[in-house]
């Protein structure tokens, strides 16, 4: 490591420990994590990467080959950079201690953890008991960057052998906002039509997008599961 | 560090690139976060230490410095590593979203034209954009990577596919050259169209830009015989 990155490693963290994170810029931050690779040139590789990809969150999402082949990061950090969205949803989801879906607002807080680093779209679906306490949550499947092919089929049998009687599902969008499509819309009609006569009742669909979150639940939109009452849910009033 | 310790790192690492960290377990995740912080130290052991004490990655992160420090082999930095770890990860969970659209063609040309003023030779970018010109990511490619092959053609798709591209926008840096698009342009064109249009795929512009401008094949009638129309 040059003396001149040496100097401005020392100088980052001294910022760092002194002013807390919020004082760092990105271009700040990613040079901190750099730093840790002693032939990285710390400024000249922040200020390619940011000029690549924009910001600090698309850098770490960035492909390791790309990270690795084009700007020269070692295994080290290249490995570095893909934790962070794992330990990240992992500190959140633990953080948070969700255990009960009671409520819209805790589905939603849930399921944004969750989808925390999806990088593609991807379908989930929780099982509840009747207090709504979480038995067991996966992704039944996953997709591209527009779209996610579900089989409903799957819905039901992960629901069957979880003997739940209450069902959420989530799926994210990897861009825009949160706004259900008419396929998601349509999706939810037939997962509850499916559900349904099998004894186990759909309560929510969440989707999570870049900067927003809906229930649809919560939503105006008239769908066939919003017919059947959910006791004990809590969902907020539009004003 | 012992061979032994220096084989298991890197096959722990491969294990990330080629699975991801969705399928590592907890004590595998924290255990790379520590590589960095103790480059020649077995951090299996430690990784497990500090899940056993603090009971979770969370616990880990939001633990007193002093109850960290009590483990043998953590100082002071190691602790200040720690915390930076779970800013970063709060950081990453919270941060706004920066959103960047293209709303007119000159958006695009002058983004490119100051692109491109950075690099030194001819090159190409292609431009990751989303079905409402929301820019992803700026990526590189060598000037060359567009002449027609069947070689081509394979690593092109899998450059995309790896990538997750969806819609994509190419920009050629002309230098100083005069802002003429030579028939390779156009037989590039058509070739990337030949390959990712059947893949959904759109190739929204072929854009050629030198130091004072910039000419988009779109606006001069170049992509009329695409069956696609990916208007603005």
């Amino acid at each position: 490591m040059t003396y001149q990155d040496k100097t401005l490693k020392q100088e980052l963290l001294k910022k760092y420990t002194d002013n807390g994170f919020d004082s760092l810029s990105e271009k700040e931050i990613l040079m901190l994590i750099l730093s840790f690779d002693v032939k990285t040139n710390l400024e000249e590789t922040s200020d390619k990467l940011l000029r690549q990809y924009h910001s600090l969150n698309s850098v770490i999402d960035a492909n390791v080959n790309d990270l690795k082949n084009i700007f020269g990061i070692n295994d080290r950090t290249a490995a570095l950079l893909k934790t962070i969205p794992q330990l990240s949803k992992k500190y959140h989801i633990e953080i948070e201690n969700i255990k009960s879906l009671n409520s819209a607002e805790n589905a939603l807080r849930f399921f944004k953890n969750y989808f925390i680093g999806a990088l593609v779209e991807q379908f989930v679906v929780a099982c509840t008991n009747k207090k709504f306490q979480i038995k067991d949550c996966r992704t039944i499947f996953s997709g591209n960057i527009t779209s996610v092919r579900i089989s409903h089929r799957e819905v039901a049998d992960f629901a069957i052998k979880n003997k739940s009687p209450y069902v959420f599902i989530a799926h994210n969008h990897v861009s825009g906002d949160a706004s259900p499509s008419y396929d998601d819309y349509t999706a939810t009609n037939h997962i509850h039509k499916i559900l349904l006569p099998l004894g186990v009742q759909l309560v929510d669909h969440i989707v999570i997008g870049k900067s927003s979150c809906v229930s649809m639940r919560e939503l105006s939109y008239p769908l066939d599961f919003k017919n059947v009452e959910c006791p004990g849910y809590i969902i907020r009033k539009s004003e | 560090m012992k061979s032994s310790h220096a084989g298991h790192r890197e096959r722990l690492r491969r294990k990330l690139f080629q699975l991801g960290a969705d399928e590592l377990a907890e004590h595998e995740v924290l255990e790379l976060m520590l590589f960095h912080v103790f480059p020649r130290q077995n951090t299996n052991e430690l990784a497990h230490d500090l899940l056993e004490k603090f009971g979770s990655i969370a616990g880990v992160f939001e633990a007193d410095n002093d109850a960290v420090t009590s483990l043998k082999g953590i100082g002071n930095s190691s602790v200040t590593f720690i915390k930076f770890m779970r800013d970063l990860c709060r950081y990453y969970a919270n941060s706004p979203v920066k959103s960047f659209f293209f709303k007119a063609q000159e958006d695009i040309n002058k983004y490119l034209m100051d692109y491109f003023s950075y690099h030194s030779s001819e090159s190409l970018a292609i431009l990751s954009i989303s079905s409402q010109m929301e820019l992803y990511q700026t990526i590189p490619l060598p000037a060359d990577s567009l002449l027609p092959g069947k070689d081509a053609a394979r690593s092109l798709t899998e450059f995309v596919l790896l990538n997750n591209l969806n819609k994509i926008i190419i920009g050629r840096n002309y230098l100083n050259k005069p802002l003429i698009p030579s028939s390779e342009d156009y037989a590039a064109l058509r070739f990337l169209m030949d390959i990712f249009e059947p893949l959904n795929i759109a190739v929204y512009d072929y854009i050629i830009c030198n130091e004072t401008g910039s000419f988009s094949l779109r606006q001069h009638g170049a992509f009329s015989f695409s069956s696609k129309d990916w208007s603005l």
